[in-house]
């Protein structure tokens, strides 16, 4: 094992592997940081170019790509509030409002330092989980997966607010999400719901234009009417300067980085969750470690720590990603289904051959994550005072290529003019959100985990009747996700406690 | 009681969460579960938000909820905040309409030279030198690069057709 281990090491750095890695990394780098163009669509792009290529130098090409795009992703979310990825949705509620705040570069240096660890430790998770993975994918069935979808949307209540009026306007806001996801054909039976008989919605709406519409169009009036640049009035000097404060509070919040790491690797190595519930979990788990009032409401309006977990965990999910996608040939997301293919192009059977035959490029693919986040990061660290300073530049000038790339990054989603009718739809949409304090999170959560609820359900159900309801992991899971849905509140109780204890 | 935009909201909510219902009655059992299971919560919710705001006791609280940010006032005058609103939503539609007519790459530097002369009020050399930056980086990455097919507009359409 330990000979594979290093092996793998040994093959990513030959020069082959590693002038290829650097070209999917570079690659990767830009395709992060445009928005739409996300990284499943370009690892299909790449396809072609891999015919003639070993695994030695197409797995690193792909994979670095890959591996690389959450972590440039986050870049685009913080200084324009445009996600750059489905995955990177989390990290503009708090990055976004600290480039407002001209602290861009603390955060993008946050967003990157989380990532990096968060990418370490996803590879380490790897690495450490192929012996002992088999059971545990295989012990999570329908019912257990719906469950921990369940679990995923009680993450609602942290994303919510404080208050009892928050949590109505969360649950609402979480409802219209499910509601939305409910529109394509149906799985079960093949009728058509709310398509409106047009064949662009039989597939249901596409998730980039739902969330750049909904994230980015209200930013965009923002901008209009601040009638300043994203960083207001601060000098373009003293915004890359935060860029070792960021880095420092990675480390400061360590085991809340590490912990939101292990967030998203659980998350990662279910097959069909993704990157966008990993991410809003991590954050929800960040909210909690808030240790009163003040900082509990601080969450949304600049929290290093409200980028800090989301960033952390979208990179650690891609190394946990292949767990599934390895050992047994399940994706677990459309990234991994799309490199299971390029595994079969290249002569490789997912399972239990690779490892054991190929058990050193197995752990070449570890090592790939690591060693490719590492150049990337290090990478944008030296052009970070650059790409900070793109929030001074007056809003009059930068508001027509945000729109551009609001629309291109939604238009390349399905090539198809209804994605820029979603785009603005949703821009409405999310406007009125905003305009009426409803929270926008929780909306993304419902309208991720819509579709997968109603499919684990109706194979439950099918499956085992309601005896699915008895089994006793389905139990536990049930009861974590209550717990996880009262500890706000809990939380909220024990602060006010504790400072109105502090007063006395 | 008092109608406001946050009681519209909740209103309109509750009547596409309804109509999700009535619509879903229709299907058969394992179609309709789940629309069925939603949209009942979702509109008594939507309802209970509405006369919440109907009733006045909305007023204020609604700032406790969430993790999302506040919209700017407009140098404090929210007149002039809804004129703002109002001319950069015309303008994102206008930039719609023109992708719709002429399609992307011609709606591109139609509408960014536009845009900065007119809203932004800038020079003819930043102005042009700005469209030129954005069309290029367009075209080579988008048409040149990556192939992406652009649709062509209704004009050149119709044209075609005579």
């Amino acid at each position: 094992m330990l000979d594979a281990f290093v092996g793998g090491l040994i093959l990513v750095f030959q020069w082959k592997s590693f002038l290829y890695l650097l070209l999917g990394a570079g690659i990767g780098f830009w395709v992060g940081i445009l928005p739409g163009l996300g990284g499943a669509t370009t690892l299909a792009l790449m396809m072609p170019f891999i015919y003639k290529m070993t695994p030695q130098e197409a797995l690193p090409f792909l994979l670095g790509m890959h591996s690389v795009v959450q972590t440039t992703g986050d870049i685009t979310s913080i200084l324009f509030g445009i996600p750059g990825e489905a995955t990177t949705v989390a990290t503009i509620v708090d990055g976004y409002p600290m480039a407002k705040k001209g602290e861009a570069g603390r955060a993008i240096g946050a967003a990157l330092m989380s990532s990096l660890i968060g990418a370490v430790f996803g590879a380490m998770f790897l690495a450490i989980s192929i012996p002992i993975v088999r059971p545990l994918v295989l012990a999570f069935g329908s019912p257990e997966m719906l469950m921990v979808i369940l679990l995923g949307l009680t993450c609602i209540s942290s994303l919510s607010g404080q208050d009892r009026r928050g949590l109505l306007l969360g649950l609402l806001s979480g409802g219209i999400g499910l509601l939305c996801s409910l529109v394509g054909q149906d799985r079960q039976a093949g009728i058509l719901r709310f398509t409106f008989d047009s064949l662009y919605l039989w597939n249901g709406l596409p998730v980039i234009p739902v969330l750049v519409g909904l994230f980015a169009v209200p930013e965009i009036v923002d901008l209009a009417v601040r009638g300043t640049a994203i960083a207001g009035d601060v000098p373009s000097g003293k915004l890359g300067k935060g860029v070792m404060q960021g880095v420092r509070d990675t480390f400061t919040h360590f085991w809340l980085t590490v912990r939101c790491s292990l967030v998203g690797s659980l998350i990662g190595i279910l097959p069909g969750l993704g990157g966008g519930v990993a991410q809003w979990m991590s954050y929800a788990h960040a909210t909690q470690s808030a240790k009163t009032v003040e900082e509990q409401e601080g969450f949304g309006q600049g929290d290093i720590r409200g980028v800090l977990g989301p960033g952390a965990a979208n990179n650690s999910k891609e190394g946990a990603g292949l767990i599934p996608t390895v050992a047994f040939g399940i994706p677990a997301s459309s990234g991994m289904a799309i490199l299971l293919g390029a595994f079969f192009l290249l002569g490789l059977v997912p399972g239990p051959e690779m490892l054991t035959k190929h058990l050193t490029l197995t752990f070449s693919m570890v090592w790939t994550i690591v060693v490719a986040n590492i150049i990337i990061v290090l990478v944008s660290f030296l052009f970070i005072n650059h790409i900070a300073a793109l929030t001074t530049i007056r809003g009059k000038l930068l508001i027509p290529f945000i729109l551009l790339l609001t629309f291109i990054g939604a238009y390349t989603s399905t090539n198809h003019i209804g994605d820029l009718i979603t785009v603005l739809s949703f821009g409405c949409v999310g406007y009125f959100m905003v305009r009426f304090n409803w929270p926008r999170p929780p909306f993304i959560l419902g309208f991720i985990l819509g579709e997968l609820a109603e499919t684990y359900l109706y194979v439950s159900t099918s499956r085992y009747g309601w005896d699915w309801l008895y089994r006793p992991k389905v139990i536990v899971i049930f009861l974590l996700a209550v717990a996880v849905a009262v500890y706000p509140f809990i939380q909220r109780k024990r602060l006010q406690k504790g400072e109105s204890s502090d007063e006395i | 009681m008092k109608f406001n935009g946050g009681a519209a909201m909740g209103l309109f909510v509750a009547g596409i969460s309804l109509a999700v219902v009535i619509t879903a009655a229709g299907w058969p059992f394992k179609t309709a579960l789940f629309p069925v299971a939603i949209g009942v919560p979702v509109f008594l919710m939507a309802l209970t938000e509405f006369l919440i705001n109907l009733t006045g006791k909305g007023e204020g609280v609604g700032d406790a909820a969430g993790f999302d940010f506040k919209l700017s006032d407009g140098d404090g005058d929210s007149r002039t905040a809804l004129f703002r609103t109002l001319r950069i939503f015309g303008w994102i539609f206008g930039f719609f309409v023109l992708i719709l007519l002429v399609g992307f790459p011609i709606a591109i530097p139609i509408f960014f030279l536009s845009f900065f002369k007119i809203y932004g009020k800038e020079s003819w050399k930043l102005s042009i030198g700005l469209s030129a930056v954005a069309w290029a980086s367009f075209y080579g990455l988008f048409v040149w690069l990556l192939n992406v097919p652009f649709r062509e507009g209704w004009v050149f359409s119709l044209l075609f057709i005579f």
